[in-house]
């Protein structure tokens, strides 16, 4: 026993003892894991359990009560404003469906959250209610039965009507005739006087046409007495109709003891037509107010109305209060089915967090086994063992093995022990032996790594020798790029000079144009020039020979005439004098024009455009002397000066006003001598300027062609010219927009084809900041 | 009426019909009662969506129905009354073709004073819209020979009770009384007066129901004229008279021929008329617009003419009288009989 109990000691150290005892540690965390996983699902069952059991019916018992009560609620107008019985009798089952299905709906609420305060008004107000309604429906059909009854007898009261007048119409006509004539059938001879116009035959026909009156007015009052809506209205109706059924009693009564006193044959006949008419007359009072007469029938039926007026006014009280508690117990139901839903999530949140602790617990637990155990335990004691082996294995047999513990480790360290005291001996003898041969084994291997060093010496020289090569490549590449940038100057320098070139052909086109224009108007003054030097020879000549003829001695006449020929040629060299100004002037523009100054100097705005049209009118002459203008000029005089290079301001002008010229020019032949609103065409240019605060503008309009919208568009770009070839350069405009431009000032086109064109400049009295303006801009 | 009509479509169905249709007639009885005449002609147009309302009988029935045909603008045509509302211009949809009361009065009252030198005329009508518009046709005509009724005597409708209305006449001490009524009271004014001693000229017009007139006469009947707005019913000399024979006699054989369906026969020969003027596209505005704008309808030379502001297509006035033997023959003046 003893010994057993120590062999189990021993045991318990063991490793298989305590890996068997690990295993079973994890096994009982597993299972509390699972035994609380199965507590959590069983509280969240129940409480879901109890949302379905509970919470679920009583919600939809009263989504049921409330659905119900509603049909109820609605019930009574809908009773009332039924049309026919059958109407009526489908919306009473309608109701009483409603009514069940609510009670039902109510036992189960009162089986689930048992009878509380706002159960028992609902139950109540639906009980008034269904009482109220059943009033009603009993009060609709009452009004039906008696809607029937009249409508019967209202056709009875037809049919009377006719069978009355049938009887009454005739009696009192023949009664009337028989009074007045004595006669009283046909084929009947006529009888004696004091029989027919007697006092007895008078008060006859005063009896029947009393009846008939009667009848018609009691007839009357019983159709009218249809059409009352109010109580009231119908007791004047009914007095009025007892007076006449009294008077229709008093007169039948008369009627018949006056027929009973005849003489027998009349008797007989009379008391017939008495007879005939006592049942219609008496069906009619009776119709009227006898027992379930018409009035009784409808005072019935007005007080049922007005009694369903108050039932409807009572329902719908009841129904407020009704729906108001419907609300509070739907409300109710709806809270607990909350509740009940908050209970259920509440477990469910309480299980995930025990299974989470549970979950972390477990896993500790078997991190806290395996650190202890294995690592400590086993796994370190292990990894000291394997470390000696691999020492002695590497040689290093002096380390002596010595590890802890009575287990299967233990036990190895020993073995391993005595397998390195074995060891340890043979080395000993090994060694010597062992020392050579490894020397010479060194050996051989530093050779072979001398002949390996040798050949790659060799590659690292030719890989020198490759880089050299691209080295040369890159050099020549880069050559290559220099002479590319170099054509790519070239080629910028040549377009500025294609450039450059092209404004200055429009100059020399515009020099040109001006030059025709004045060699011709030179050659004029010119020719004065010749002309009168010629005549003021010829007249010195005169003079010369008047002065040779006649000796020195000079008479009066004489002297008269050299005094006429000197004045003459005074005169005449005042004209040459005049014309060489002019000529002067002109080549004096001319200059000016070539000179091509561009100094901003004061100018004169308005003799500017004086001047340059004058100039550009001359040029168009100079091409076409039929070529006539009119130049309308309405010139400010408070234009003033304005800072300007003059020359290209001038240019602007020349070229507008050549243009207006050409216009004007070219509409003149087209139009021939036609005329123009009944007069004849005529070129005519107007120039104005106007200075306004801080601008002057100058306006240039000619009633030439005018342009039509796509041709404006353009008429700024350069080269665009509507001339023919050779005429234009169209470079015009575009260096007049550009020097306006220079100027700070715009230019406006207005025209309208076939009609006009007017160019509008504004200038600017203050010079415009100096802006670099890039040449091809 | 109906039997004439029906005559008529009879007759033109018999040969195919127009262009293929046929021609039926629907009808219902308003037994002279103005809101029965309502109910019918809603009937006609809404249930039995009738193409065009035919024949209708009496002034206050016409009265009722003329608004709802001319809402639904259905055709009415030749009512059986001579009043003078359904002459009025207003009217789109309305052609009569019988003369009016007016002009069967002024027949009346022309032959009294032209042929007899009469010139005491009473009036006795009904009380109701026929009386009084042949009333009025009495009074105008007198009042264009400076006259008036000597005595006035109503009876109220759909009764016999016309002794009030004979004392009423017999103060005025008539050599003549014209009468707008239904035969029975008619008939019956004319025997107490007979009884009474009251001879003079009686009159009444077509409406009355000539036939009917006779029979409840008997031989009182003797001398008492009737207007007719047709020919003679059994004189067939005439073209149209001989039609109408033709086709009542292979209608109805056993009908003996009388004014009213004689009127019957024509009204259905008119929409016959009315239908072959449209050709193959019949519509309704197509139906009155070829009546009311051809020159004239000649019913086998009983003429018709409408125009712009006439919606009557004849204005002849035949006056009958009644004979010896209780039967009509026609008269052309009041002399030729008393001689």
């Amino acid at each position: 026993m003893k010994a057993r109990l120590s062999s189990l000691l021993e045991r318990r150290n063991r490793i298989s003892t305590q890996l068997y005892l690990a295993i079973g540690g994890a096994v009982a965390f597993t299972l509390a894991a699972s035994l609380v996983g199965w507590f959590s699902f069983n509280r969240v069952g129940e409480a879901q359990s109890r949302v379905n059991d509970s919470s679920v019916p009583e919600l939809v018992a009263a989504f049921g009560v409330a659905q119900h009560s509603g049909t109820l609620v609605v019930a009574a107008p809908r009773l009332t404003t039924a049309a026919t019985p059958d109407e009526l009798q489908a919306v009473s089952e309608d109701i009483t469906e409603a009514h069940d299905a609510l009670q039902a709906a109510m036992q189960v609420l009162g089986q689930q959250g048992g009878r509380g305060e706002v159960f028992n008004r609902i139950q109540a107000d639906a009980d008034t209610l269904i009482l109220n309604i059943r009033a009603i429906e009993s009060e609709k059909s009452q009004i039906f039965d008696l809607n029937a009854r009249s409508g019967e007898l209202r056709t009875e009261l037809g049919d009377l009507r006719t069978r009355l007048d049938d009887i009454l119409v005739p009696a009192v006509d023949d009664q009337l005739f028989y009074t007045m004539t004595g006669y009283r059938y046909l084929g009947q001879s006529q009888e004696g006087r004091e029989e027919y116009f007697s006092e007895q035959e008078l008060w006859r026909y005063r009896r029947l046409a009393d009846l008939h009156v009667e009848a018609s007015e009691a007839l009357h009052l019983m159709e009218s007495a249809f059409s009352v809506s109010e109580t009231p209205h119908l007791e004047p109706m009914k007095e009025r109709f007892e007076s006449s059924a009294g008077r229709i009693e008093r007169s039948l009564a008369s009627l018949r003891s006056s027929a009973t006193r005849e003489e027998e044959h009349l008797q007989l006949g009379r008391l017939a037509e008495v007879r005939g008419l006592a049942p219609p007359l008496g069906r009619l009072i009776e119709l009227g107010i006898g027992e379930e007469g018409g009035f009784e029938l409808l005072e019935r039926e007005l007080r049922l109305v007005e009694s369903q007026r108050e039932l409807l006014a009572n329902n719908r009280d009841i129904s407020v209060t009704l729906v108001a508690a419907v609300d509070g117990l739907v409300s109710q139901a709806h809270a607990n089915a909350q509740a009940a839903t908050l209970a259920s999530t509440e477990a469910a949140l309480t299980g995930r967090i025990l299974l989470l602790a549970i979950t972390a617990l477990s896993i500790g637990g078997a991190l806290l086994i395996a650190w202890l155990f294995v690592g400590r335990v086993l796994l370190r004691r292990l990894e000291m063992l394997s470390d000696w082996m691999r020492r002695m294995a590497k040689g290093d047999l002096e380390v002596q093995v010595e590890i802890g513990g009575r287990d299967e480790v233990a036990d190895m360290a020993a073995a391993l022990e005595v397998f390195r005291q074995h060891a340890l001996e043979v080395q000993r003898l090994n060694l010597v032996e062992l020392l050579a041969e490894q020397l010479e084994e060194k050996n051989g291997e530093l050779e072979s790594l001398a002949g390996e060093l040798q050949g790659k010496n060799g590659e690292l020289e030719n890989l020198a020798e490759e880089l050299q090569g691209k080295n040369v490549e890159l050099e020549s590449l880069a050559g290559e790029l220099s002479g590319k940038n170099d054509e790519l100057e070239n080629t910028l320098a040549d377009l500025n000079r294609a450039q450059d070139q092209i404004v200055m052909r429009e100059k020399l086109a515009a020099l040109g144009e001006l030059t025709a224009g004045v060699a011709h108007e030179i050659r004029n003054p010119l020719n004065f020039v010749k002309n009168f030097s010629e005549v003021s020879n010829e007249l010195l000549v005169e003079l010369k020979e008047v002065l040779e003829e006649e000796g020195v001695t000079l008479s009066d006449d004489q002297r008269g005439l050299v005094e006429d020929i000197s004045g003459d040629l005074s005169s005449n060299l005042e004209r040459i004098g005049s014309h060489t100004a002019r000529a002067n002037r002109i080549v004096h523009d001319m200059l000016m024009m070539g000179r091509g100054s561009s100094e901003r100097a004061p100018v004169n705005v308005n003799s500017l455009v004086d001047e340059y049209a004058r100039l550009a009118y001359h040029s168009a002459r100079a091409v076409d002397t039929e070529f006539q203008l009119d130049i309308k000029q309405d010139l400010d005089p408070n234009t003033g000066e304005l800072d300007a290079i003059p020359q290209d301001l001038g240019r602007v002008f020349l070229n507008m006003v050549g243009n207006a010229c050409y216009a004007t020019d070219e509409k003149r032949r087209t139009l021939g001598d036609a005329q123009v609103n009944g007069d004849r065409y005529w070129p005519t240019v107007w120039l104005s300027t106007q200075r306004t605060e801080d601008s002057i503008i100058v306006r240039i309009r000619d009633n030439g062609n005018g342009m039509p919208p796509e041709v404006v568009e353009k008429i700024f770009n350069p080269f665009f010219t509507t001339k023919p070839t050779g005429q234009g350069t169209g470079l015009g405009l575009a260096l007049s927009s550009d020097i306006v431009r220079e100027h700070g000032g715009t230019i406006t086109v207005d025209t309208q084809p076939g009609e006009y064109t007017e160019m509008i400049v504004e200038l600017p009295l203050e010079p415009p900041v100096q802006v670099a303006v890039p040449v091809n801009d | 009426m109906r039997l004439g009509i029906e005559a008529a479509f009879h007759e033109v169905n018999e040969e195919g019909g127009v262009n293929g249709r046929l021609f039926a007639l629907r009808y219902f009885d308003d037994a002279y009662e103005p809101e029965a005449a309502i109910v019918n002609t809603q009937r006609l147009i809404e249930e039995e969506k009738v193409f065009a309302l035919i024949g209708e009988v009496g002034t206050p029935t016409s009265r009722s129905a003329t608004p709802i045909a001319a809402e639904a603008n259905v055709p009415f045509i030749a009512p059986f009354t001579g009043a003078e509302f359904l002459r009025d211009k207003k009217w789109n949809n309305i052609l009569n073709m019988r003369s009016s009361y007016y002009q069967e009065t002024e027949e009346m009252v022309d032959r009294l004073t032209n042929d007899l030198w009469v010139n005491r005329i009473a009036v006795m009508y009904q009380d109701d819209s026929y009386g009084r518009a042949g009333y009025r046709g009495v009074k105008f005509a007198l009042e264009r020979r400076q006259m008036e009724p000597v005595s006035i005597g109503l009876y109220p409708r759909n009764t016999t009770a016309v002794k009030t209305a004979l004392l009423d006449l017999m103060q005025g001490e008539p050599q003549a009384v014209i009468m707008i009524g239904a035969y029975e009271p008619v008939a019956s004014l004319i025997l107490w007066a007979r009884h009474t001693g009251l001879d003079v000229v009686f009159m009444t017009v077509s409406f009355v129901g000539s036939n009917a007139l006779a029979g409840e006469l008997g031989p009182d009947g003797e001398g008492v004229y009737v207007t007719q707005v047709v020919p003679f019913p059994t004189d067939d000399s005439r073209a149209v008279t001989a039609a109408y024979l033709d086709a009542l006699e292979a209608y109805s054989p056993e009908s003996t021929p009388g004014f009213v369906s004689f009127e019957g026969y024509l009204a259905g020969r008119l929409a016959i008329a009315g239908v072959e003027g449209c050709g193959q596209e019949v519509s309704r505005a197509c139906f009155l617009d070829t009546l009311r704008q051809a020159d004239v309808v000649d019913l086998d030379g009983f003429q018709l003419r409408y125009g712009e502001d006439d919606n009557q297509g004849s204005d002849q006035v035949f006056l009958t009288r009644i004979g010896p033997d209780g039967t009509y023959y026609p008269v052309t003046s009041l002399l030729d009989v008393r001689r």
